[in-house]
């Protein structure tokens, strides 16, 4: 479980983060929903410290922040985390040379899943096979969590509907996933848990499945109701 | 440690054709330095002797023997110092921006290892030193292709030969570079890569602050600087030159052991706890 | 293994070239031979504290011809050769060992603490060790007091006296010596006027150890030049320079030709280069009387530079090397006392004949040639100045018989 407690971030005299917590559990995907620049981003980055807080706390499975859980956390930002003058091969021995968990079986896998090849240098890929690799890179890590940022900004439709795939495929299976949006209609059907933030707070937090049986509502109906008021 | 060795090999790999391309050019400009002087000397021997018909004797009263010091002081030798050097300072502020700067944000990678951040420092550290010492190596190997270049092309009559240790101490920059003593090398080349330690951590200043980290990270370097120097003008200015030059040289090494002790300290503080991507 | 080619090549280079280069200067260093004076005859206490500074020539080839080669600096003594790069890094920090300055050093650390340890501003005999250094206000430019430190060697007592400075004038310290209970200090002052004119001023400064006070100062000496004159006091320097002198004596220089400017007082020690002087004077300040005379020399000493001087005597050569003459004048008696052939046996098969060094100290010449070769037999002879008898004969000689070497000897330093 992924615990975030009470964080606060502030960008100079701005406060983005004012008081920010939620938890994410294994086996569900969470999803930060907010309009751009309400701090989802951030919570991602906070949580894999690349960024301080000024304030609160994450744990990771009940431990606070330690290099080796990014053996227990991957993290795919919205750029690509390698080196543009790397081939995909070398990108793929780089992940192999410092994680413990990567998983060279199931990289290859997706590589054929995305019909990539694996000596093609990073900087040739075009915009949607470079967010393909970078997925790639995280999701072969055999890890209890992996962070997605924006996966589908910018990106063509058929990359995105592969893409979506993956969510649904065995990659995903009985992971905790913290997925940031601010497009939800990708991703509606597939995420199990929501939190809305606005004004640098969690407005809401709430299970998909419970909200459309018990009050017959879908996630974007809840966030019309929070954005109106 | 084995996350730091592969780093380094890293780091070290993504050097290598820079470096490559610099040792080439550092080479071209040397050996065309020695041929273009040797060549200009000799035939303004050749000028004399032949031309205007002066003797050996004559000659050697109006140019004197050349040595390769000629060599040594000229603008081809003095440019490609001045390149190594520039580059090394250059690559000390690249090392770190071209990981955040740029479309592929490789920080992002670099932090997320599963490894104590601190080894990417040290990593990046080290580079920057057997960069350094790569230059110096090779310049010795370098000159002993260069003086036998010399002493083909310069008769026998009119040079003066110098072996490659007296060849490399004929300036004073030449001098710091290449000490007599392998304590003395110890001494500069550890000042050396404490202050490129103040860097790397005044980088880390502004990479976690910013703007506001410029000027944390001016006081930060210059406070170091301060410290590391401070027993010399200390003794200097406060003591009345108290203590004797082995003693200053002793709190020397140990104000130079507190400095890149403290910067590697401050660091990893920055690195773990206030980077920014 | 692949991927690590590179790094391993590029530390690969790194080391074995840094490496070869230390290990070669390391081991070049320990192949020097060692050096010893054997002797052939005489007294050996005539040596036991004099130390030879020498350059021995590691390559041959490459001595320019000045004699100036490329070589290693050693300190040679009766049984002893020390080469300057074979020091430990301890004794490389704190001085050369076998010289009288480290001897101080070590057994006088805590009075030596910021003191410049030059030659001219450190006395010491049996009883005092004395230092004086000028306070120099480095924002002014201008010197702003005398400051003396002393100790008492009996009681191990060490005082300071402040003197402040009201002049504003460059001051430097020229000689320290010490009379009963007064330490007298030598100095010189000089004025740069706007038009470039000079006024140089020897003084003496007077303290009292018993007050700890300035006694009187005394204007031994001024000479101010006229436009386009140049002026210059200097001291004559003894062979030990830290030691009690009976004399101090100075030379008073006035010249129109810029050249001459040139001039310093190393000269006095050198080949012995004349210059028309307009003016040339020695004066002599007697330590034990206080009492500053005007040198007479004889027409035959007067225009030429004090070759030795050793405190009570000055020494002229004269003649050249294949018949060497030295004249002694006695600064007490106020003529010449002796005028000596030097014997000496001359080094067989020199390649520079006309190279020889001498050092004149306590009344005895010190000779040496200056190039010592396998080539020959070289020695290094003691002489009495009043008997022109050799007292002492010695041989330099290496430990390894059979070597081929080459060896400048540039001064003869005495450890006393």
């Amino acid at each position: 479980m992924i615990e975030v407690k009470h964080i606060v971030k502030k960008f100079g005299r701005k406060t983005v983060l004012k008081d920010v917590s939620f938890t994410a559990n294994k086996g569900e995907i969470t999803c930060l929903i907010g309009i751009n620049g309400v701090g989802k981003t951030t919570i991602l980055n906070a949580i894999t410290r690349l960024t301080p807080l000024n304030d609160g706390e994450i744990l990771v499975n009940g431990e606070s922040f330690h290099p080796s859980i990014f053996e227990k956390v991957s993290y795919i930002p919205d750029t690509i985390t390698m080196l543009p003058n790397m081939k995909i091969k070398d990108a793929m021995e780089f992940m192999n040379d410092f994680y413990k968990s990567w998983n060279q079986e199931r990289a290859d896998e997706i590589l054929q899943f995305f019909n990539l090849k694996e000596e093609e240098k990073i900087s040739s890929l075009s915009k949607g096979n470079t967010a393909k690799v970078n997925l790639m890179l995280g999701l072969a890590l055999d890890t209890d969590f992996v962070l997605m940022d924006e996966p589908f900004s910018g990106i063509d439709i058929f990359s995105r509907e592969q893409i979506a795939d993956v969510f649904t495929s065995h990659l995903i299976e009985d992971r905790g996933v913290i997925i940031t949006t601010h497009e939800i209609n990708d991703i509606e059907h597939l995420i199990d848990k929501a939190v809305i933030l606005n004004d640098g707070i969690v407005v809401k937090e709430f299970s998909t499945e419970e909200i459309r049986e018990t009050e017959g509502k879908s996630v974007i109906d809840v966030m019309r109701e929070v954005y109106r008021q | 440690m084995k996350s730091y060795l592969k780093l380094l090999n890293f780091e070290m790999n993504r050097l290598a054709k820079f470096l490559f391309i610099l040792i080439l050019v550092v080479f071209g400009i040397q050996i065309a330095g020695t041929v273009v002087i040797s060549l200009g000397f000799t035939s303004e021997i050749n000028d004399l002797m032949i031309r205007q018909g002066l003797t050996e004797e004559e000659v050697l009263n109006v140019f004197g023997k050349m040595t390769f010091q000629q060599i040594v002081i000229s603008v081809f030798f003095f440019g490609t110092i001045f390149i190594a050097a520039t580059s090394v300072l250059f690559y000390i502020f690249l090392i770190w921006y071209r990981d955040w700067v740029g479309k592929n944000t490789f920080a992002y990678r670099l932090l997320m290892l599963p490894t104590n951040r601190i080894n990417v420092y040290l990593a990046k550290l080290s580079t920057i030193l057997i960069m350094t010492l790569t230059f110096v190596a090779l310049q010795i190997i370098l000159l002993k292709f260069e003086i036998q270049l010399f002493e083909w092309i310069v008769p026998e009559a009119f040079r003066e030969d110098l072996t490659v240790s007296q060849a490399l101490r004929q300036s004073i920059e030449m001098g710091l570079l290449y000490p007599y003593t392998f304590f003395e090398f110890l001494i500069n080349y550890g000042t050396g890569i404490t202050l490129v330690a103040v860097i790397f951590t005044f980088i880390l200043f502004e990479r976690s602050y910013r703007v506001k980290g410029i000027f944390i990270g001016i006081g930060y370097g210059v406070l170091s600087i301060l410290v590391l120097f401070s027993p010399f003008y200390i003794n200097d200015l406060l003591l009345n030159n108290y203590f004797y030059t082995d003693e200053l040289i002793l709190m020397f090494i140990m104000a130079d052991i507190i400095v890149l002790g403290s910067a590697i300290f401050l660091g990893h503080y920055l690195l773990k706890n206030k980077i920014r991507i | 293994m692949k991927k690590y080619w590179k790094s391993i090549t590029i530390i690969l280079i790194t080391v074995l070239g840094i490496g070869t280069f230390y290990i070669q200067s390391y081991i070049s260093a320990l192949s020097l031979p060692d050096f010893k004076i054997e002797t052939v005859e005489g007294d050996e206490t005539f040596i036991e504290n004099i130390v030879l500074v020498s350059e021995y020539v590691t390559d041959a080839e490459n001595v320019d011809e000045y004699g100036y080669g490329y070589g290693q600096i050693l300190y040679l003594t009766e049984d002893n050769t020390i080469y300057r790069n074979q020091l430990s890094l301890i004794n490389e920090m704190k001085g050369i060992p076998e010289t009288r300055e480290r001897f101080l050093r070590d057994e006088y650390s805590s009075f030596f603490r910021g003191i410049n340890m030059w030659n001219e501003s450190i006395y010491e005999d049996e009883q005092y060790l004395v230092s004086a250094d000028i306070v120099y206000n480095y924002y002014r430019g201008l010197s702003e007091g005398v400051k003396v430190k002393y100790l008492n060697k009996e009681n191990g007592q060490t005082e300071s006296i402040d003197y402040p400075l009201s002049s504003n004038n460059h001051l430097i310290i020229d000689d320290i010596q010490v009379n009963g209970d007064t330490i007298l200090v030598f100095a010189k002052q000089w004025t740069f006027r706007e038009d470039g004119h000079a006024k140089e001023a020897a003084y003496l400064y007077k303290f009292d150890m018993n007050t700890n006070e300035l006694i009187t100062t005394e204007e031994l000496y001024v000479v101010e030049a006229e436009p386009d004159q140049y002026v210059d006091i200097s001291i004559l320097h003894d062979s030990k320079s830290w030691s009690p002198n009976d004399y101090v004596v100075y030379r008073s220089i006035m010249q129109r030709d810029e050249a001459v400017q040139e001039y310093d007082v190393e000269d006095e020690f050198g080949d012995g280069e004349r210059v028309q002087l307009e003016d040339n004077r020695l004066f002599a300040y007697e330590v034990a009387t206080g009492e500053m005379k005007e040198v007479n020399l004889p027409e035959s000493l007067r225009d030429r530079f004090v070759n030795y001087f050793d405190g009570s005597n000055l020494y002229y050569v004269t003649g050249d090397v294949d018949e060497l003459k030295l004249a002694v004048y006695s600064l007490k008696e106020d003529k010449i006392i002796n005028e000596l052939e030097i014997e000496y046996t001359k080094y067989d098969n020199a390649r520079m004949p006309g190279y020889y060094m001498l050092t004149v100290d306590d009344g005895y010449v010190y000779f040496h040639e200056t190039l010592v070769t396998d080539e020959g037999t070289s020695f290094l002879q003691v002489i009495d100045t009043t008997t022109g008898e050799i007292v002492y004969k010695g041989k330099i000689v290496p430990e390894k018989s059979d070597l081929q070497f080459e060896m400048f000897i540039m001064r003869t330093e005495f450890q006393y």
